[in-house]
C-alpha cells in the first residue's frame, strides 16, 4: 500500500512540475503580454497581473493537495493585511514556500531572480506584476525601501536562497533586516515549516519525500523595529541587531 | 577633488557612518578583515561614495576592491 501511495505520489509531483511548467508557458507567452494591451494603465495592470499570479498558485496548491502530494495548514491568517503595507519576512525551506505565500497575499511585491526575469518566458509576467529583479546589491536594497514606501508590501528571505539542508543553524543576510530600518516599514514575521522536508535546495523533484508532505504556515503578528530593537543606536547598530533579533525569533520557534 | 581630499573623505565616511576607529584608517588597510566592514556596510560605502563624487562603482570592480588605495584607483580610472 505504502509503494502504491509512493508511486501516485512521485506521479502527482511529476505531473505537478508539468502543470506548473506548461502553465507559466501559457501564461508568460500569451496572457501577461495581452495585459499590456489590454490593461493600459500601469498600476492597475500591476494588480490585475498579481491577482492573477496569485489566483494561478492557490489553484496550483489545490491541485498538489487534491492530488494528495501534499496538506498544508494556515495559522495567523488574522494578520493579513491587504491594505496596509507590510514587510513580509518568512524563512525559505522549500521551492513550494513562495507558491503559499504569493496566494496568501496577492498584491505583495517579490523579489525575482534575474535568470527568471531576463528568461523569455518569464519575462512579460515579471515585467506585467511589475516585481523586483535581483540585480546589483544597492539598487535592489534601494528599490525595496521605495516600494514599500510607496505603499506596496514586500516578502523579503532573509536567508537569501533556500535553507540548506541539513545545516545546523539558520543563516540570515544582513538585507532583509536593512530594508525594514530604511524603510520603517510594519514587519510580519511567517514561520514555514515543511514536514517531512521536500523540494529544497539542489534537491530534484524526484526525491519525494516518504510520506505526504504537510507545509505549516505560521504567520505571527504584526512587528516592528521599534519593538524588536528598542532604544535609539545608529541605521547600522539597528540593522545589525534586529538582524539578530529576527534570526532569534526563526531559530527559536523552529528548532 | 584629489586623491588626497577623496581620502579624507571616505575615513569621515568610514569613521562616522561605518563606526570604525578613526586610528586604524589607512590607505592601505584591508577594508573586509582589518576595519570588519561587512557586505552591507560595503554597499552603504559605495552609495556614499557616489553621493561624494558623482561616480558609480561597477560591481564587477567593487567585488576587487579590498583597501582605500583600491577605492582610490577604480575612481581615477572612472
Amino acid at each position: 500500500m505504502k509503494r502504491l501511495n509512493f508511486a501516485w505520489r512521485l506521479f502527482a509531483t511529476g505531473f505537478s512540475f508539468a502543470v506548473f511548467g506548461l502553465g507559466g508557458l501559457i501564461l508568460g507567452l500569451f496572457l501577461f503580454p495581452l495585459l499590456f494591451v489590454v490593461v493600459r494603465d500601469d498600476r492597475n495592470r500591476q494588480a490585475v497581473a498579481r491577482s492573477l499570479i496569485s489566483k494561478a498558485f492557490g489553484a496550483f496548491v489545490w491541485m498538489m493537495k487534491s492530488l494528495g502530494a501534499l496538506s498544508y495548514q494556515v495559522q495567523g491568517a488574522e494578520h493579513i493585511c491587504s491594505n496596509r503595507s507590510q514587510l513580509i519576512i518568512a524563512n525559505h525551506p522549500t521551492l513550494i514556500d513562495v507558491v503559499f505565500l504569493v496566494s496568501l497575499f496577492p498584491q505583495t511585491n517579490c523579489v525575482i531572480k534575474e535568470a527568471v526575469t531576463r528568461n523569455p518566458f518569464m519575462r512579460s509576467t515579471v515585467a506585467a506584476a511589475n516585481y523586483i529583479s535581483n540585480s546589483e546589491t544597492h539598487e535592489l536594497l534601494q528599490s525595496c525601501v521605495a516600494r514599500l514606501k510607496g505603499g506596496e508590501s514586500l516578502l523579503l528571505f532573509p536567508e537569501g536562497t533556500r535553507t540548506t539542508k541539513g545545516s545546523q543553524q539558520l543563516e540570515f543576510k544582513l538585507g532583509a533586516a536593512s530594508v525594514a530600518v530604511d524603510s520603517e516599514a510594519e514587519i510580519l514575521p511567517i514561520l514555514i515549516r515543511c514536514t517531512p522536508p521536500t523540494l529544497g535546495k539542489h534537491e530534484p523533484w524526484y526525491k519525494i519525500p516518504p510520506r505526504r508532505f504537510l507545509v505549516s504556515i505560521h504567520i505571527l503578528g504584526p512587528t516592528s523595529v521599534g519593538q524588536l530593537v528598542p532604544g535609539n543606536a545608529s541605521p547600522r547598530h539597528m540593522k545589525r541587531a534586529l538582524n539578530k533579533a529576527l534570526l532569534n525569533i526563526f531559530s527559536q520557534a523552529l528548532s | 577633488m584629489n586623491d588626497d581630499q577623496l581620502f579624507i573623505k571616505i575615513k569621515e565616511i568610514l569613521v562616522k557612518q561605518l563606526e570604525i576607529d578613526e586610528s586604524v584608517v589607512t590607505l592601505d588597510a584591508n577594508l573586509y578583515e582589518e576595519l570588519e566592514i561587512d557586505s552591507i556596510d560595503a554597499v552603504d560605502l559605495m552609495v556614499q561614495i557616489k553621493e561624494l563624487t558623482g561616480k558609480k562603482i561597477p560591481p564587477d570592480q567593487f567585488q576587487k576592491i579590498r583597501t582605500i588605495a583600491d577605492v582610490l584607483e577604480v575612481l581615477s580610472r572612472l
